[in-house]
């Protein structure tokens, strides 16, 4: 049986997939062990966690210190003593005084640490780790090589998001593992990781909620162009699906480009829970009325109109005309947004979406499709997504290593590409099945890179270099087909 | 100021032999540092794709002759035509030296027409691997 959690602001919505689809919603107020009691204890279980990890960043309140060793090259302000080459060979060690007294001057919640070419060598910034060990726990420690992509920039800026999240990510493993050690976290790309590859790039669970709605609707529908308009409690997400898969972009993060690509999705800041004055607000205070909130909301302007959600008489101090006109504004707004995507038609997700998607669909003169279980689509995207890995290998032969994302192994030769391709293939497909990948979903590994080179010295012909990208690429798990 | 970078993945297909200075290993290293640096996303950096050169583009800086040679060299069979012409060291073709002698001046000026070897001569000389030698058969 495969179990998906989605951790929303409100409710966790809870759903399972064995042959058929049960889903439930559970009150966060509840607290997350009621959310596992009902998720079991047979089967995978994999958790969606982006919106606590959102609002966290949304907060804006983590301090983080930025250790960076910017070596060869264009020079980068603030930066230590460390260098690490092109090649993966150390040119200039750090000074273990110097990082102390940057620590000792700039108190902080985490510490972010990025040096260049650290994916070739991550020895530098693993010192750097340790002399931050002593002011810093290791939840508060994020580091840059195990994003394992060339970029200086945008892995430092992914390494400071990184060490803002990851002793929250650490809280959340902690807990979900003490319940199930199994346990699958839902990446923002839509496949499936373990809260041990997590912790190294957190920021891949960055946004993990639309992803897992668009999943979901294309596994209920079978669809595999549409837009998914997934409407939530505080926002109302749009995400264009494409063959079946929602599209990815490049994440951003304090204005700075990240290494790390996120589903593509508009979030409309209105939602079930939005609060209604005159007319719609762009935030929430709690529950809606029907669900023992203080303040009406969009939830309760369509009680007013004649639907039966929750507590349906609280509606009553509404006036019926201004329920009327929230709502039609709402649909306008989110009509108009529709629109511009431009889609072959619209999928609706959420618990609203029955009542909302096909005024919607009309105005925005688009065909809509509110599948059964659209309520909790996002626990159905991440009970059937399958587990997804990237494997980037660096081979230099004539230093005779491998830095695979981003630890370093010997090697004993370097072999010709197609050799090398299978040696990575083989690779990413026992990580993946030691992830808890089921074996039918690795027979397709996608080479996403491949390049080498001869390493000629005097003339002759002294070794290779070769560069390999595969990856099991996320989807749908084949058990859920 | 906006500096443009001009690259396309396919350069690294240019190899005129693995000890060659224009090889992959030492583009392959710059590469490496532009991309390490984010240069290929630098809001003041705008990387222009390489387009494919009309044959009149080529002629600006490339003699006609040369061209042929490469198309022969290119072609089916080429390879025979280039291992046939190095194991006689020599690196042009008749065709290219007839029309060279028949010219009064080279494009090139004295002393860099296309028949001097790679080593005197920056434009218009083959690049041929094996022994480079003066002479012409």
């Amino acid at each position: 049986m495969l179990a998906g959690m989605d951790v929303g602001g409100t409710n966790t919505d809870i759903a399972f997939v064995d042959g058929e689809i049960t889903s439930l919603k559970v009150p966060n107020s509840a607290g997350i062990d009621l959310a596992l009691d009902h998720a079991g204890r047979h089967g995978r279980l994999a958790v969606s966690t982006s919106t606590p990890l959102n609002m966290l960043l949304a907060g804006g309140t983590r301090k983080v210190a930025t250790i960076l060793m910017p070596g060869i090259g264009l020079v980068h302000g603030g930066g230590v003593r460390g260098a690490v080459n092109h090649c993966g060979d150390v040119v200039e060690d750090i000074d273990r005084d110097e990082i102390d007294r940057y620590l000792r001057a700039n108190p902080a919640d985490a510490v972010a640490i990025a040096g260049k070419f650290s994916v070739r060598n991550p020895v530098l910034e693993a010192a750097a780790a340790e002399c931050a060990r002593r002011y810093y726990p290791v939840e508060r420690i994020a580091q840059s090589h195990a994003l394992s992509v060339l970029d200086f920039p945008a892995r430092a800026a992914t390494t400071r998001l990184n060490a803002g999240i990851k002793e929250e990510v650490s809280r959340l493993a902690s807990l979900l593992g003490a319940r199930r050690r199994d346990f699958l976290f839902f990446r923002g790309d839509g496949g499936l990781t373990t809260p041990e590859n997590a912790l190294l790039d957190p920021s891949i669970l960055y946004n993990s909620s639309p992803a897992a709605a668009a999943l979901g609707a294309h596994y209920l529908t079978k669809l595999s162009g549409f837009l998914a308009v997934d409407i939530g409690g505080t926002t109302t997400d749009l995400v264009p699906v494409e063959n079946g898969m929602p599209s990815t972009q490049e994440l951003t993060f304090e204005g700075a480009r990240t290494v790390t690509r996120v589903v593509k999705a508009e979030s409309l800041p209105f939602g079930g829970d939005s609060v209604v004055r005159d007319s719609i607000e762009p935030w929430r205070d709690g529950n809606a009325l029907a669900f023992g909130g203080r303040l009406p909301t969009l939830t309760d302007a369509l009680n007013r109109a004649g639907y039966e959600i929750g507590d349906y008489e609280t509606a009553s101090a509404l006036e019926r005309e201004r329920a009327e006109e929230v709502i039609e504004d709402y649909c306008d707004r989110v009509a108009a947004a529709v629109a511009a995507h431009d889609p072959a038609r619209i999928v609706g997700c959420g618990y609203l979406a029955p009542f909302l998607v096909p005024e919607i669909a009309r105005r925005a003169d688009r065909p809509c499709v509110v599948p059964p279980h659209a309520a909790c689509a996002n626990a159905v995207g991440v009970a059937v997504s399958r587990v997804s890995l990237t494997l980037h290998a660096h081979f230099d032969g004539s230093r005779g290593r491998v830095v695979m994302n981003g630890e370093m192994k010997r090697v004993e030769r370097v072999g010709d590409d197609d050799e090398l391709i299978a040696v990575c293939t083989a690779e990413v497909r026992r990580r993946a099945l030691a992830a808890g990948a089921h074996p039918r979903d690795l027979h397709e590994v996608r080479v996403l890179h491949c390049n080498s080179f001869d390493v000629v010295r005097g003339s002759y012909r002294a070794s290779r270099i070769a560069d390999i990208v595969v990856q099991v690429a996320p989807g749908i798990t084949a058990e859920a087909r | 100021m906006t500096t443009a970078l001009v690259f396309g993945r396919e350069f690294l297909l240019h190899e005129q032999s693995p000890s060659h200075p224009e090889r992959r290993e030492r583009l392959a290293y710059t590469i490496d540092q532009l991309e390490e640096e984010g240069l290929f996303h630098h809001n003041r950096v705008r990387v222009i794709p390489p387009i494919k050169a009309t044959r009149g583009q080529v002629e600006v800086v490339h003699h006609r002759g040369y061209i042929a040679f490469l198309e022969e060299a290119s072609g089916p069979g080429g390879s025979s035509t280039m291992t046939r012409w190095s194991r006689k060291a020599c690196w042009i073709l008749p065709s290219l030296q007839r029309e060279a002698q028949s010219r009064q001046a080279s494009p090139y000026g004295e002393g860099n027409s296309p028949t001097h070897s790679p080593s005197s001569g920056r434009r218009g000389t083959t690049h041929a691997p094996g022994p480079v030698q003066g002479s012409v058969t």
